[in-house]
C-alpha cells in the first residue's frame, strides 16, 4: 500500500518538474542588456493627456518618466515609493534602475493649497508675443510685451514658452532665441509668477516651415478673485495634508528580463 | 443606561459603516503583481485538463490509496518540546498580550492605515497568514485563537476565586447548528471585500470590539468548546482549511484533555483521505469561502471595473452609495450561484453514480476536495501580497502606534518589493495551481470510492465532479492572468 503511494508520489513529481522546466524554458530567458526608457507623463486636470493606462519596462531598465501637469500636485509611483511635485510650468521626473518586477500604480495627489497662491488679480494684464525666424532653420527669435506685470529676474516673475504644449523654458527675459525645430508649431508665451502660478494670460502664434505667422495679443479674461496669500506660508502646504482622496493615472509594468 | 450604551456603539458602527464613498477598496494594502502571460496560462490549462483525464485512466484501473505514514509528534524531542505546556502557554499568552495591542493600537494609534499595527495585523498577517499556516502546516488558529485564550483565563480565574464555573453551558440548539457562523462570515466577506473603510484602524477596532463581545457572549452562555465548534467563525473556516495540512493537532490544546499534547504529521494533503466529513452548514461556510476568495482576486480585475461602471447608470439614484450597493449584491449573488453550481455538481455525482444519497449528504462528502484547489489559488494571489506586505511588521512592531516609537530598532525598515521576483511568482503560481487540481481530483476519486460501493458507479460520478474542478481552475487561473487594477 505505502508503495503504491510513494510511486504514485514519485511519478507526480517527476511529471511536475519536466512540466515545470518545460514552463521555464516557455517564458524565456532571453538576456537582452538593460535600456534606458523613458515616459512622457502629461497631466491636464488630473489625468494624462494621453490615452495610455499602462507603460512598460523591463527588469533593471533605467526608467525616467517625465512629469508635467496644469495643476500642482505630487506624483506617486507605488511600490518603489517615489514621488516628485509638479505644477504649471515646473516640469519635473522621476528617474530610477526598475530592480524590482511588478506593477505599480502612479498616483497624482493635486495640492490644492499650492494652487490657492495663484489667486493673483490679473486685471489689466496682457502679453503679446512676436516671433522672428532666426539665423537658420528651425531656429526662431521669440520677444513678449507685458502690460501690468513686470517680467525680471529679481521680481522672479517670468513666462513659460511652450511649443506643441511642451515646455521649451522659464524664461525671465524679454526676449529669447530658441531651436523649435523644422515644421509647423504652435507657439505660446503664458505669464508666471514667481511662485510658478500659471496666469490666464497667455498668447498663442503658430509658425511655419518658411516663416512666421503675426504675432497675436493674449486674451486678458481678468476674472479672477482677488489675491488670497495670506492664507498660507510659503513652502507649505504638502499633498497628504489635503483632503483629495489621490487620482490614479496609471501603472508601470516592470516585467522580467 | 444599556440601551443607551447600545445604540451608542450601533450608532458608531452604522456611521462607520454607511460614510459614503465613492472609491472601492478590498482589504488593504497595495498590490504589486503582473498578471501571468497568457502562454504560461494556457499550458497550464492545458496541463490540468490533461492531467485530470490521466488521473481519470488511473481511478479507471487501480484503487485508491488512503493510508500514508504518519509521524507521531511525541516520539521526537522536537515534537515533545514544540507541544510541552510550556511553550505552547507561551505562544498563547503572547498571542492574548498581541491582541491587547491591537485593539489598543487600533483604538488609540495614527488614523494612517500604514502606520498603524491593526489593519496589517487584520488583513495580511491574520486573514492570509493564518489561512496559509493552517493549510500548509497545520491548524495554528486553534492554539492562538486569542478569544478562546483570554476566556479560558477568566474561566480559571473565576474557578480559582470563587470555584464556580464561568460559563453557564445551556444547551446549544442543534438546528441552529453552525448558521450563525455562515452569517458572521457574510459580514466578514462584506466588510472585507465591500467596505470602503476597512483599512482604517479605529474602523477594525470597534469592529474586531463588537466580534469579541459577540465571542465572549457565546462562549459564556453556551460554554467555550461549544461555541468554538458552532459560532467562531474563523475557528471552523481555519479549521476547514487544516484539513489539507500535514499537522493534525490530536487530541486538542485544551488543559483538561486526558492525552499528552501533541500533534501527528503526515503528507501534505494526505490527512483529507481520513478528514471526517463537515457538518452541511460548515459545507455550505466553506463553499462560501471558496467563492468569496475567487470574488476578492476578480474585484481587482479590469472586468469588474468595467461591470461596476456599466451598472453605475442603473443605481445613480443611490449616490455615493451605488457602488457599495452593486459591490454588496454582487457579493450576495456570487456565493449564492457558487453554492448553487455545488449543489447542481453534487445532484450530478448522485445521478451519474446511481445513488439514492441526498444531495445535501453528498455536499458534505466531497465539499473538502475543493480546499486544494482554493489553497492554490489563495497562494497563486497571494503569496507576493504576503512576501511584500508581511514586511510591514518588521516597522510596526517596533512603532504599532504609529506615534514615532523605535521599540526594536526596526522602525524605518524599508519594504523590499524585489523580495520576490515575478518569474518566480508566475512558477509557483501556475505550479501551485496544477498541483492542487491534481489533488482535488485525486481526493475527490477517493471519496466517491468510499461513498458508491460499486467502482464503475464511483468513477463515473465523478465526471460532474471534474467539469466542475476544471471549470473552478481555470477561473483561478484566468485571475491571475488579469492585471490587477486597483481604482
Amino acid at each position: 500500500m505505502f508503495e503504491n503511494y510513494f510511486r504514485w508520489r514519485f511519478q507526480f513529481l517527476l511529471q511536475g518538474t519536466s512540466l515545470l522546466m518545460l514552463l521555464g524554458v516557455l517564458i524565456g530567458c532571453a538576456g537582452s542588456p538593460a535600456e534606458d526608457v523613458s515616459f512622457d507623463l502629461s497631466i491636464a486636470k488630473g489625468v494624462l493627456l494621453e490615452n495610455k493606462d499602462t507603460f512598460l519596462a523591463k527588469q533593471d531598465d533605467r526608467v525616467t518618466l517625465d512629469l508635467s501637469s496644469d495643476t500642482y500636485g505630487e506624483i506617486h509611483l507605488h511600490g518603489y515609493d517615489l514621488m516628485a511635485s509638479v505644477g504649471p510650468g515646473a516640469p519635473s521626473s522621476i528617474s530610477f534602475v526598475a530592480h524590482a518586477t511588478g506593477r505599480f500604480s502612479i498616483e497624482f495627489h493635486h495640492n490644492a493649497e499650492a494652487e490657492s497662491y495663484c489667486d493673483v488679480d490679473v486685471t489689466g494684464m496682457a502679453v503679446s508675443l512676436a516671433v522672428n525666424p532666426g539665423a537658420e532653420a528651425g531656429l526662431y527669435l521669440i520677444s513678449v510685451e507685458t502690460e501690468m506685470f513686470e517680467i525680471s529676474l529679481a521680481s522672479g516673475n517670468h513666462w513659460h514658452l511652450t511649443s506643441d504644449g511642451k515646455t521649451v523654458g522659464m524664461i525671465y527675459d524679454l526676449s529669447t532665441e530658441v531651436d523649435l525645430g523644422l515644421g509647423t508649431h504652435q507657439v505660446m508665451a503664458q505669464l508666471n509668477t514667481a511662485e510658478h502660478c500659471d496666469l490666464p494670460v497667455s498668447a498663442v502664434v503658430m509658425v511655419g516651415q518658411d516663416g512666421v505667422a503675426d504675432g497675436m495679443t493674449a486674451d486678458n479674461d481678468a476674472t479672477n478673485a482677488l489675491m488670497v496669500m495670506d492664507e498660507h506660508v510659503a513652502g507649505g502646504g504638502h499633498a497628504h495634508e489635503s483632503d483629495e482622496e489621490p487620482v490614479y493615472i496609471g501603472s508601470l509594468e516592470i516585467r522580467p528580463r | 443606561m444599556k440601551r443607551t450604551l447600545l445604540s451608542g456603539v450601533f450608532g458608531v458602527i452604522g456611521l462607520m459603516l454607511l460614510t459614503p464613498s465613492t472609491v472601492l477598496a478590498h482589504g488593504f494594502g497595495d498590490r504589486y503583481d503582473l498578471p501571468v502571460p497568457l502562454g504560461l496560462y494556457m499550458s497550464a490549462a492545458g496541463a490540468s485538463v490533461a492531467l485530470s483525464f490521466f488521473l481519470i485512466g488511473i481511478f479507471a484501473k487501480r484503487d485508491v490509496v488512503d493510508r500514508y505514514p504518519k509521524i507521531n509528534s511525541r516520539e521526537f524531542k522536537i515534537g515533545r518540546g514544540l507541544a510541552h505546556p510550556v511553550t505552547t502557554g507561551l505562544v498563547q499568552a503572547l498571542s492574548a498580550a498581541m491582541f491587547a495591542l491591537y485593539l489598543l493600537t487600533g483604538l488609540l494609534g495614527s488614523e494612517d492605515p500604514n502606520e498603524n499595527f491593526a489593519p496589517t495585523m487584520t488583513w495580511i498577517v491574520f486573514w492570509v497568514g493564518i489561512a496559509y499556516v493552517s493549510a500548509l502546516i497545520g491548524d495554528i488558529w486553534a492554539l492562538v485563537n486569542p478569544w478562546k485564550i483570554i476566556f479560558g483565563y477568566a474561566e480559571s480565574l473565576i474557578w480559582k476565586v470563587s470555584g464556580r464555573d464561568l460559563a453557564r453551558y445551556e444547551k446549544y440548539p442543534g438546528r441552529l447548528a453552525a448558521w450563525l457562523a455562515v452569517a458572521f462570515f457574510l459580514a466578514f466577506a462584506w466588510v472585507e471585500i465591500v467596505y470602503t473603510g476597512s483599512h482604517v484602524p479605529f474602523n477594525i477596532a470597534v469592529l474586531a470590539l463588537v466580534y469579541s463581545a459577540i465571542t465572549f457572549a457565546g462562549m459564556w452562555w453556551f460554554g467555550r468548546d461549544e461555541w468554538l465548534r458552532s459560532g467562531e467563525v474563523f475557528t471552523i473556516v481555519f479549521g476547514l482549511l487544516a484539513a489539507l495540512a500535514p499537522a493534525q493537532i490530536t487530541p486538542t490544546f485544551d488543559e483538561d484533555s486526558e492525552a499528552p499534547p501533541g500533534f501527528t504529521l503526515g503528507p501534505w494533503g494526505a490527512n483529507l483521505l481520513i478528514a471526517p466529513r463537515p457538518e452541511l452548514a460548515k459545507a455550505v461556510l466553506l463553499v462560501l469561502v471558496l467563492a468569496t476568495m475567487s470574488f476578492d482576486g476578480f474585484v481587482e480585475t479590469g472586468t469588474w471595473t468595467a461591470l461596476l461602471l456599466g451598472l453605475h447608470p442603473a443605481f445613480s439614484f443611490l449616490g455615493a452609495y451605488a457602488f457599495t450597493v452593486i459591490a454588496t449584491i454582487a457579493l450576495v449573488v456570487v456565493p449564492i450561484g457558487a453554492l448553487c453550481v455545488f449543489l447542481l455538481t453534487a445532484w450530478l455525482i448522485g445521478y451519474m453514480g446511481n445513488s439514492s444519497l441526498k444531495v445535501t449528504e453528498l455536499v458534505r462528502t466531497f465539499v473538502l476536495s475543493l480546499v486544494p484547489i482554493a489553497l492554490a489559488y489563495h497562494i497563486a494571489h497571494y503569496f507576493s501580497f504576503l512576501m511584500i506586505q508581511g514586511q510591514r511588521m518588521l516597522p510596526l512592531i517596533s512603532d504599532p502606534f504609529g506615534w514615532g516609537w523605535d521599540l526594536f530598532g526596526t522602525a524605518n525598515y524599508a519594504i523590499d518589493i524585489a523580495v520576490v521576483d515575478a518569474r518566480f511568482i508566475w512558477l509557483l503560481s501556475i505550479a501551485a495551481i496544477i498541483i492542487g487540481h491534481v489533488l482535488a481530483v485525486y481526493v475527490s476519486h477517493a471519496y466517491a470510492l468510499r461513498t458508491f460501493p460499486e467502482k464503475g458507479n464511483a468513477v463515473r460520478s465523478q465526471y460532474p465532479m471534474l467539469v466542475l474542478m476544471v471549470g473552478y481552475t481555470m477561473v483561478s487561473l484566468w485571475i491571475v492572468a488579469q492585471p490587477i487594477v486597483d481604482y
